[in-house]
């Protein structure tokens, strides 16, 4: 019997998680610039958009590509 | 009194001991050959030594610098690793490529010449292929084929910039090359092959994941990072290598999100992560370099460590599919935990050695301004933290539960991914340790409010990504064409070409020789009735019949003659036989000549 057997526990886990979400976007706006190279760094919260952002553009282009035209079969080179 | 021998030679002289030792001796042996060569390399002083004459030019083993030290530490630092990791196995023939392997790698590292250089270049290639091969199956053993033809090429063009700068400036010297002319343009693709630079990458992710367990864990530290080393020394500065690296960085957090196979996964991750690398060696700053060689230092111990994590798996499940893993952290949790830690690293999450080293080439873009690089490298941050932090341990270890009967793997490798865990814990939380190391002065501070709430906002998003489409996520049992289909299909063109149509036209001047030959030998057999049947013929052509005989009659005679020939028992007769050969020959020759005058 493993530890996400329980369904009370993966409950737990996400309260956490999305707590923390919550924390660090916050926690973005108290934080002190002192160097701001590109005119996003000043954006609180920007770094969280542009990660969630990459994270789907990543998914949804590496599959689109993959079942366009890279995935083959296991069998593809035999 | 000698203070000190270079560490790659140690490694490549104590290796030939390796099969004549057995059991217990042969273990700690092996152990003792890295601290050994790290003892060395703590008495290695700046500056040039092991410098021998070969053919009037000096070869140098020990160029001592910050630079080559770096590496040469986290070189051996790595081969203890990977010893004991691979300290259960038995075939000696294995410890004793995977020991020649690093320490040519070594060897590469304190080559202060082109000449030793290329030596050992050649060297690592010819002793890692074994670690594939002894994967074991028709795989690896193609694999291993296809890695050394890509990596003999690879030292050819290297060999021909190597030849081609000596003609021009008569020196062999290994050091900052100016880019621009041919020899310098030959031997940076050679290196790249060697960094694995799309499109000339695709050895790695082709050959890493069927070598054997502990081989692909030298594997994964050593040729890319000597690669990026000779990068840094010959072409810091060459803006080129700043796009290459960042599409790298892009390229392989793609295929990595396709990829189904555990270790092939983490070998794309390695192009990505070598991407970096190659990007900061582009931009060429003081920080760039040092996030360089940070970086490289800390991408060895966390990738040899996930490969020790993946290679733990699918020692002690016989699997190595995301589609055929699942719920092993009931089983495997200390496994689950020290490749975590590795991932952990990787993602640069702050406290890790990523985190302390990925940031400097960062932050060198962002010094330099490079809006669009930035945004590619931090791309890439997120994708590697959803390949490595979340995909690949979800399916594995999380999931579905397959039911898998696992147990932890041998105390050796845990020993071994516990000391690479602890390593770049240490590196997270204290990162002076490695920042001393570096070759400019350091003035970077990761740990700066704005940094760790900029990194964990990119870090905790992705993973909302992740647990949001997961469904979108799942893995697939597929492959992936990469640029080893031009020649792995095309290797299957090239036979039909040569088997069908070449070898098909090839067979036509032999068909017209054989015919002539044929002939002759008709001929020869009795020439005097051959030109009395050539005669015969010409005549009844003309008139229809012979003289004084019936068209009917004579079309039998002749149609008999031409049966009969030779003519049984032929009637010899040598003089006949010659006058006429000698008059054919001479007809021929007159008619030649007439037509030629």
């Amino acid at each position: 019997m493993g530890y996400l057997d329980k369904p009370g526990n993966i409950k737990i886990l996400k309260y956490l998680f999305y707590s923390s979400l919550v924390a660090v976007v916050l926690a973005d706006f108290f934080v002190q610039r002192e160097k701001v190279e590109f005119f996003w760094d000043a954006i609180p919260g920007f770094s969280a958009v542009y990660g969630f952002i990459s994270c789907i553009l990543i998914i949804i282009v590496s599959k689109f590509i993959g079942h366009k035209w890279l995935m083959k079969k296991e069998d593809y080179y035999d | 009194m000698i203070e000190w021998v270079p560490p790659g030679l140690i490694l490549i002289l104590g290796a030939l001991l390796i099969p004549f030792l057995k059991g217990k001796i042969r273990q700690g042996y092996m152990l003792l050959l890295p601290i050994v060569a790290f003892t060395s390399l703590l008495n290695m002083s700046e500056g040039t030594g092991f410098v021998t004459s070969f053919l009037g030019y000096g070869l140098v083993f020990g160029k001592v610098d910050k630079l080559s030290l770096a590496f040469g530490y986290v070189f051996v630092i790595m081969t203890f690793i990977g010893i004991l990791y691979a300290l259960h196995v038995k075939n000696k023939g294995e410890h004793f490529s995977a020991v020649l392997y690093a320490g040519s790698a070594l060897g590469v590292v304190f080559s202060g010449d082109f000449l030793t250089l290329f030596v050992f270049w050649e060297l690592m290639a010819f002793s890692s292929v074994f670690l594939i091969w002894y994967g074991g199956n028709k795989k690896s053993y193609d694999a291993g084929f296809r890695y050394l033809l890509v990596h003999v090429f690879g030292g050819l063009v290297l060999l021909a910039g190597i030849i081609i700068r000596l003609v021009n400036t008569g020196s062999i010297e290994f050091g900052h090359i100016d880019f621009g002319s041919l020899d310098s343009y030959l031997i940076l693709i050679g290196f790249m092959i060697n960094a694995a630079v799309p499109p000339l990458h695709a050895w790695l992710s082709d050959a890493y994941p069927e070598a054997s367990i502990t081989g692909a864990v030298f594997l994964s530290a050593f040729t890319t990072k000597t690669a990026v080393y000779v990068l840094l020394r010959a072409f810091s500065g060459v803006e080129i290598l700043i796009w290459f690296g960042a599409i790298m960085a892009v390229f392989g957090v793609v295929y990595a999100v396709l990829e189904n196979d555990i270790r092939r996964l983490l070998a794309y991750h390695i192009i990505s992560q070598v991407g970096y690398m190659v990007a900061g060696v582009g931009m060429g700053t003081l920080l760039a370099v040092n996030g360089s060689v940070a970086h490289a230092f800390s991408h060895i111990l966390y990738k040899g460590l996930l490969f020790m994590g993946a290679g733990a798996v699918i020692h002690m499940t016989g699997r190595r599919k995301l589609t055929e893993l699942g719920g092993l952290y009931r089983t495997m949790p200390l496994t689950l935990g020290l490749y975590m830690i590795g991932a952990f690293a990787i993602s640069a999450f702050p406290l890790f050695s990523g985190f302390v080293s990925k940031s400097m080439v960062v932050s060198a873009a962002a010094h330099e301004h490079l809006a669009v690089i930035w945004l590619m490298l931090t791309l890439a941050s997120a994708g590697t933290f959803l390949s490595i932090g979340l995909k690949l341990p979800y399916f594995t270890f999380f999931a579905k539960d397959t039911g898998i009967k696992a147990k932890e793997p041998p105390v050796n490798m845990l020993l071994a991914m516990g000391l690479a865990a602890f390593l770049n814990i240490l590196i997270g939380v204290y990162p002076a340790v490695l920042y001393n190391i570096l070759p400019n002065p350091v003035d970077y501070i990761p740990y700066t409010p704005e940094h760790v709430v900029w990194s964990l906002q990119i870090l905790l998003f992705t993973a909302l990504g992740f647990f949001l489409l997961l469904n979108k996520l799942g893995s697939e049992p597929t492959i992936s064409v990469d640029t080893d289909w031009f020649y792995r299909k095309g290797s299957k063109v090239f036979m039909w070409f040569v088997e069908k149509p070449l070898s098909t036209a090839a067979q036509v001047p032999v068909n017209i020789l054989q015919r002539v030959a044929d002939y002759l030998i008709w001929v020869g057999k009795n020439p005097t009735r051959a030109l009395f049947l050539y005669a015969g013929s010409a005549v009844f052509k003309m008139f229809g019949r012979f003289p004084g005989l019936p068209p009917h009659a004579s079309e039998k005679l002749l149609d008999e003659a031409w049966k009969n020939y030779p003519g049984e028992p032929v009637i010899k007769s040598p003089i006949g036989d010659s006058v006429i050969l000698v008059l054919m020959f001479m007809a021929v020759y007159a008619i030649y000549y007439f037509i030629v005058a």
